[in-house]
């Protein structure tokens, strides 16, 4: 039983680290990342498809994900740079579907909806897969706890808060999203290379619209310290439907009762106002010539 | 054909360009009333026969979503931001889509087993229910733009898409004016529903893949609330185009490319000439 | 800094507490966000506790059970493919309540663990995980996606616990390992008898549309070449995305080539759209379909537009021409579940059948049953002779055309 405990440790650790981004995003900078699944697909097929196509070693796989992760955020900062608020939710909705119609139809690239099968194993680092990624989730969530005390996370909140005062205070607001977007989609590729290699089979099916809406839900759901926001979240929607499976089978009717509740969990979440996104003092926008 | 493609584009489009650009955030919840439409529609078609259907399931669907605007959008759009709107009307979109496959099942469902009637038109066949369609989308267009031009209601509307602010000021009665467009936009995306069900096949799944091409169509429309029909047409006409130059699964990638651009270029839609005046 | 607000999107937000703004967030937490905090992390905490101690409640290992054989079952009991995870469930529990009347596998009843994927591999790959981990089953049921089961691939391989696919199609099956074996053929066959039959009849230009997920590309690919190989010429290939209702324009493009047959590569649902379009816009052609399409929904949704599809069906059950104990199969499963059989049950049964002889030929571990399947190859199910081969996929089924005629599913006389 010690094997079924480690796998879900390593898919919650997986999907912790992606929601905690997701958190720090949310709330630190008002920016709706509605496409984490996808640049967490991107990194994972980047990995899974050099590890099998090429033979690359499965380690040297994982460290390709980061420089792709990175220049995929820098792509999508290009697309979304004049973009704020729900303009930029509704961007990077449309960088998902972008990303998932990539991976299901590039099939001599990415073999379409078959998928990556018979991904090698990766050797462990900390002993065993769980460990690693638990030290990754550690680190992520360490990592986005004491951003918010630097310059640099000081930077991002004043440019959520008052965006014409950043502008005059030259805070380099594009700098800043630049870095953000950078920073996030790194991680979020990284992690997504580990859970290929966790799962040893990935199709464009993991990586859908509807994920990156569950990744944010895990980022929003419980308004605990951001520390532990985003492995909360994600344990709450990892663990809950493993807890299930022990209490016998649901009624067929299981799917619709469960996005019944997702649904009324994110009118929940959003109607609390200010505290989803980070307190806002005042949102003056940027005036259309 | 492209032009029934334009049609319910147009009709959703135009439903979900009501609320952006008049109550400014994304209402997903548009998605919801088409399907409240369609499925309302059917339930009734079960019963009645198709010619009462129509009425009675579009009927339906409006007083739905007059009720949940009044009791549920209306005021949480007065008091959130609208980034949080869009995620409230996703809930929304979500609630209902769970609701109908409860109550009508995962299945698909249609009004007519078999084939519509057609009849010639040149040298292809239409059927009734595309004429429908689009008679209906011009039709909707057109009151639309009449009554946004003429009506007091539709002065409001305008006055505030463009500066809420200032209509605030200037004493136009904001939250009368927002729920009227909520109904309007509710009951156009109801009549998109039913005549969905009535030429295809309506699951609840369906809702979020014609939203989405809503959306597209509003967006690539541009700052006027009809530019909707513009961006229909654009969609329509790209999506029958691409199909002659690339296999048609990269159809949707190719138009959230466009999206994107779009987005990316402007923040806001491509024929900004067009708006102040509609 | 511009005066005049053009876009009133971005009108005042009031927000009463700037006053508490803090950069170093340190009134953030006198809102009401600090009261959830404790008890939402009590709650997570609890649930990390009760997986630990659920999981460490499970049988003690190295003890095997004494009073049944334990087998698991990996279906998607709920989500989009929950109707074929209904009758596959069904189909397990019929085979397996027919062994235990009969006695069970020496004295000991067959139990099944069944487990929801919700055709989501990773919620598969769980699945399996605890069926092996946690209820120490020899064998694993399951699945009737493909994606699932080669999510499930992996485990069956590393914990040596026998893998029976039950309608999974995808040609990677084949080289997943080699405790996976699956009683549904490959893609391949399905396309060949397509193809062949085609030709057959006489039909030179042939039109595919297909859908574009793994099972509507491998098929597509394979009745091309089969039909090409044969002297067929295939004009066009198109694609189209799942949640796709209109096919006009695909169908307009179609007419333009002037095909002879028009291979539609769907689900019952696209398919019937695409039918009903094409009667309307007045397309002639021969229809043929994929196995797919053979679901009373087809008929209610496209009504009379079906007439004269042809499509071929990869079992050997003709429930027109049942044997005597698939006749009694058929009777007794629609009064237990008012419902008739359809593929995902008697595959399902199938399955579950393989299974059950290697355990009345003396294999208990996964190992065991895994040599019993590997040696013997040949064994019995509703469906007829199940015949697997080095890959464990399943060869040998004859197929036979069906076609729709005056509003039902008949066999089409070769």
């Amino acid at each position: 039983m010690l094997d079924y405990f480690l796998k879900l440790m390593a898919l919650w650790a997986v999907f912790g680290t992606a929601a905690s981004v997701v958190a720090y995003l949310a709330d630190q900078a008002r920016l709706i990342h509605v496409a984490a699944a996808a640049i967490m697909g991107a990194g994972s097929y980047t990995a899974a498809l050099l590890a099998t196509k090429l033979g690359w070693s499965p380690w040297l796989a994982i460290s390709a994900t980061i420089p792709a992760g990175m220049l995929l955020g820098l792509v999508i900062h290009l697309a979304t740079s004049r973009l704020s608020d729900d303009y930029l939710a509704l961007a990077t909705l449309a960088i998902a579907v972008i990303l998932y119609g990539l991976m299901q139809n590039l099939e001599a690239i990415t073999n379409g909806p078959m998928g990556v099968s018979n991904i090698p194993q990766l050797a462990p680092v900390l002993g065993h897969q769980a460990a690693d990624l638990l030290a990754l989730l550690a680190i992520t969530a360490v990592l986005i706890n004491t951003i918010r005390k630097t310059g640099f996370g000081r930077r991002v909140r004043a440019t959520r808060d008052d965006q014409e005062l950043a502008d005059n205070l030259e805070l380099r607001a594009a700098r800043v999203r630049a870095a953000l977007f950078v920073g996030s989609s790194a991680i979020l590729a990284l992690v997504g290379g580990f859970y290929g290699f966790v799962m040893r089979f990935i199709d464009p099916s993991s990586f859908t619209l509807r994920e990156s809406i569950t990744i944010l839900a895990m980022a929003l759901v419980f308004k605990v310290p951001l520390l532990i926001r985003g492995a909360a979240g994600a344990l709450f929607f990892i663990a809950l439907p493993e807890l299930l499976r022990f209490f016998g089978v649901e009624p067929t009717i299981g799917a619709q009762l469960r996005q019944l509740a997702f649904a009324i969990a994110l009118i929940v979440i959003a109607a609390r106002a200010r505290e989803m996104v980070g307190q806002h003092v005042i949102v003056r926008g940027k005036a259309h010539a | 054909m492209i032009v029934t493609q334009w049609a319910l584009y147009c009709l959703l489009g135009l439903a979900f360009s009501l609320s952006f650009r008049v109550a400014g955030f994304f209402d997903l919840s548009i998605g919801a009333a088409f399907l409240l439409g369609g499925y309302s529609t059917w339930w009734a078609a079960q019963s009645v026969p198709l010619a009462a259907a129509f009425p009675i399931g579009i009927a339906l669907a409006s007083t739905v979503s007059i009720l949940v605007g009044l009791w549920g959008v209306a005021p949480l759009a007065s008091r959130l931001p609208p980034l949080n709107m869009f995620v409230v009307t996703l809930g929304v979109l979500y609630f209902v889509q769970s609701l109908a496959a409860l109550a009508f099942g995962e299945s698909a469902k249609v009004l007519r087993s078999g084939p519509n009637p057609t009849f010639a038109v040149f040298s292809a066949r239409i059927s009734f229910v595309q004429l429908f369609l689009v008679a209906a989308a011009v039709l909707v267009t057109l009151c639309l733009a009449y009554t946004l031009a003429r009506s007091g209601w539709g002065r409001f509307a305008r006055a505030i898409a463009d500066d809420r602010h200032l209509a605030d000021l200037l004493g136009v009665p904001i939250q009368n004016t927002l729920l009227k467009t909520y109904a309007t936009g509710g009951a156009i995306a109801g009549i998109a529903g039913s005549l969905f069900v009535a030429d295809r096949a309506l699951d609840p799944a369906q809702a979020m893949t014609v939203l989405l091409a809503a959306m597209v169509a509003a967006i690539l429309g541009g700052e006027a609330i009809l530019g909707a029909a513009l961006g229909a047409l654009v969609l329509a006409c790209l999506e029958s185009g691409l199909g002659f130059v690339m296999p048609g699964f990269w159809k949707s990638t190719v138009v959230f490319c466009i999206l994107l651009a779009v987005l990316a270029l402007r923040g806001g839609g491509m024929f900004r000439f067009i708006r102040r005046k509609l | 800094m511009p005066l005049h607000f053009s876009n009133s999107r971005h009108t005042e937000c009031i927000c009463s507490t700037g006053v508490n703004y803090d950069a170093n967030q340190k009134f953030i937490m006198k809102t009401p966000v600090q009261e959830s905090f404790v008890p939402k992390l009590a709650c997570a905490l609890l649930i990390a506790l009760q997986i630990f101690v659920i999981t460490g409640c499970g049988p003690e290992p190295g003890k095997p059970e004494q009073s049944s054989i334990k087998l698991g079952a990996v279906l998607p009991l709920t989500g989009d493919s929950a109707a074929w995870g209904e009758q596959g469930r069904w189909g397990i529990q019929y085979a397996v309540a027919e062994a235990n009347e009969k006695g069970g596998i020496g004295g000991k009843k067959i139990e099944v663990v069944y487990e929801d994927s919700q055709a989501i591999p990773r919620l598969a790959m769980t699945a399996a995980t605890k069926l092996t981990d946690i209820d120490k089953v020899p064998a694993i049921i399951g699945d009737i996606v493909s994606a699932t089961t080669l999510a499930m691939a992996p485990i069956a391989e590393q914990k040596k616990a026998v893998l029976v696919g039950i309608s999974c199609s995808a040609p990677a099956i084949s080289q997943a390992g080699e405790f996976v074996f699956r009683v549904w053929p490959s893609d391949n066959l399905e396309g060949e008898v397509a193809a062949k039959w085609t030709r057959s009849k006489g039909f030179q230009k042939a039109a595919v549309l297909h859908i574009a997920t793994d099972y509507g590309q491998g098929l597509a690919a394979v009745f091309k070449k089969s039909f090409e190989a044969n002297g067929g010429k295939v004009v066009s290939i198109q694609a189209y995305s799942q949640d796709q209702t209109d096919f006009r324009s695909n169908l307009a493009r179609i007419e333009s080539e002037s095909p002879d047959v028009v291979y539609l590569i769907s689900y019952y649902k696209d398919a019937a759209l695409a039918l009903r379009q094409a009667k309307e816009v007045g397309l002639k052609a021969q229809f043929l379909g994929a196995t797919a399409v053979e679901n009373d929904e087809l008929l209610k949704l496209a009504g009379n537009a079906a007439e004269g599809l042809a499509y071929p069906t990869i079992v050997d059950f003709d429930a027109d021409h049942p044997t005597k104990t698939q006749s009694a199969f058929l009777t007794k499963f629609t009064q237990l579940h008012g419902k008739k059989p359809d593929w995902a049950a008697t595959h399902a049964y199938d399955a579950t059948a393989v299974i059950i002889q290697a355990l009345e030929a003396g294999a208990r571990s996964g190992e065991e049953i895994r040599a019993v399947l590997d040696k013997r190859r040949q064994f019995q199910g509703i469906t007829g002779t199940i015949k697997f081969d080095e890959n464990g996929d399943v060869i040998d089924k004859p197929a036979i055309m069906k076609t729709v005629r005056d509003g039902k599913f008949v066999r089409l006389e070769p």
